[in-house]
């Protein structure tokens, strides 16, 4: 029992991961956005990390070169993100993955 | 005081002081940048490391001198660990400030101002200005100068001419130009953010040109000891005016 629940919660990171940054990326391609809005944003979708999870896989984005980071001063700077170039052609190319995905997922599903 | 001694109680007791205050932020003791002066839980994470840190690094270096190693051993240690901390310090500070403001509710935000590039230029221009004025009194100045004076203004420090009148002069306001640089891409460095760290840092640039100007200035005979003295005290009573009026 124990090993199920260990080997569900990994594969459960992994998966979670991967949609996080998928939908962080979504996000972001409609326009620069603040990260306690993206973090409500995905709260509404019943799927949020924790916000040290979150500042993690926002970073791990920046690394990678796919979103920047701003600051935009309110009564102290607040930090926000926005979409970069490479980001924007890794996002086409995502949503693409993730329709094939879908369709194999929906055969699996009614198969 | 044996020097090795004075290294490490000095470690031991910031260590200590910065752990007393680390849950009560002050302009005085602590970790002071940006990102702790503007979030108390920043300022706690990050002080709690830095006094925990320093108070291992300052057993550390007891130890080593308990033990009798060499000053340069311990002077290393000490160099090593102020560096690692300093670091590690800045990271977590940021850290815990950006993981907040994921959590803070954001309202009307205005983008952020840091002025014109006309401060870089500024600082650039006043480090090439005194390029242009060593390389004028290149022949005139003495091989050994005078970079430091008592409160009399009678020189109590000298170097070698290319340390004294390029190294140590451009070094410093190549730092100055670096922090302005870096105030736009990390503006939480230091404890103002935005245009008017970038404007205190400019008239810091300025005093020090003036100041360093002076030290030229003295070493070809041109001005007194006693006028570069009283002209240092005004350059620090600029910067802190400049800083208090922000």
């Amino acid at each position: 029992m124990v090993d199920v629940e260990r080997a569900l919660n990994k594969l459960r990171k992994e998966m979670r991961s991967g949609i996080y940054s998928y939908l962080i990326l979504s996000m972001l391609e409609s326009g620069e956005m603040h990260g306690y809005i993206i973090r409500k944003k995905l709260e509404r979708l019943d799927f949020a990390p924790s916000e040290g999870a979150l500042y993690d896989m926002l970073k791990s984005l920046e690394r990678l070169g796919l979103i920047e980071s701003f600051w935009v001063m309110e009564r102290r700077p607040r930090k926000c993100y926005r979409l970069t170039d490479l980001g924007r052609e890794v996002l086409k190319e995502l949503k693409a993955e993730v329709d094939r995905i879908l369709r194999v997922l929906g055969g699996v599903g009614n198969g | 005081m044996d020097e090795r001694l004075f290294l490490s109680v000095l470690m031991l007791l910031t260590g200590l002081m910065t752990l007393a205050v680390r849950n009560r932020p002050n302009p005085f003791v602590g970790v002071r940048f940006g990102y702790t002066y503007l979030s108390k839980r920043a300022w706690k994470r990050a002080n709690t490391f830095a006094g925990a840190f320093s108070l291992i690094s300052g057993l550390l270096m007891l130890t080593l001198y308990l033990l009798d190693f060499p000053k340069s051993v311990i002077l290393a240690v000490f160099l090593c660990c102020v560096a690692t901390m300093a670091v590690l310090t800045y990271r977590i500070a940021k850290r815990e400030y950006e993981i907040e403001d994921l959590s803070t509710p954001v309202g009307r935000a205005e983008p952020m101002e840091f002025g014109s590039n006309r401060v870089l230029i500024v600082e650039i221009a006043l480090i090439l200005l005194y390029l242009a004025l060593v390389a004028i009194l290149w022949k005139e100045l003495p091989e050994k100068m005078a970079i430091h004076f008592d409160l009399y203004g009678k020189p109590d420090n000298f170097v070698s001419k290319p340390l004294g009148s390029i190294a140590v002069p451009v070094s410093l306001m190549s730092l100055i130009l670096l922090l302005t640089f870096l105030a736009e891409k990390e503006p939480l460095l230091l404890r103002f953010p935005s245009v008017r760290s970038r404007k205190i840092l400019m008239i810091t640039q300025a005093m020090l040109f003036l100041v360093f100007v002076s030290v030229l200035f003295y070493n070809v005979g041109f001005i007194s000891g006693e006028f570069v003295v009283v002209l240092c005290f005004l350059a620090v009573g600029v910067v802190i005016a400049s800083a208090l009026r922000s």
